[in-house]
């Protein structure tokens, strides 16, 4: 909440750092989730969206190569073609709700 | 412009939170503190802390109010 041109305005956190010259602190959180999935780690990427989409429907989720992402959340795939996929879940401290309950359903769909 | 966390008083805030394991590597741009019983690092820069991990989110919640406490206010 702020004073803006004499107005009370309500404006996002990371907006009124930046004008009025505030670098935050950034904290970031990054778990690892171990998947057998073999094959490329493209289509583990493109399977991870389609859970994902069926989950959080409403939200914006894009996919670039084997990298995903949804607000703060980033999911990032690797792995060699034949191997088990590490699966890296990192989100900023704002989106820990989001953040974890990725990381949950992830969690809980390798098991 | 506001620093980055006080990492002395990092691993104190973590004593206190029941993390207790702290092992602090000092580098040019900035510490890397370990928790070897708890499976996770923090990467401490100036305008980023990246922790890397692999508890639950009890954990994380200890975490993030040590790195809260000490990080500088306005």
């Amino acid at each position: 909440l702020c004073v803006r041109d004499n107005r009370l305005s309500l404006i996002d956190i990371d907006e009124m750092c930046d004008e009025i010259g505030i670098n935050r602190h950034v904290i970031r959180f990054t778990s690892t989730v171990r998947f057998e999935d073999p094959g490329p780690s493209v289509k583990t990427a493109e399977k991870l969206k389609t859970l994902l989409a069926e989950k959080l429907e409403g939200w914006t989720i894009t996919i670039s190569e084997a990298n995903i992402s949804v607000e703060s959340v980033l999911i990032k795939v690797e792995g060699e073609d034949d191997s088990t996929k590490n699966i890296y879940v990192s989100w900023t401290n704002q989106d820990e709700d989001l953040g974890s309950y990725i990381l949950g359903l992830l969690q809980s769909m390798v098991q | 412009e506001l620093g980055a966390p006080d990492v002395d008083a990092l691993v104190r805030e973590l004593a206190r939170e029941g993390v207790g394991d702290a092992r602090v590597e000092r580098g040019p741009d900035g510490c890397i503190v370990h928790l070897p019983r708890h499976d996770t690092l923090l990467h401490v820069e100036r305008h980023a802390t990246h922790v890397f991990c692999e508890g639950g989110a009890d954990l994380r919640q200890a975490l993030r109010r040590a790195i809260a406490a000490c990080l500088p206010s306005v």
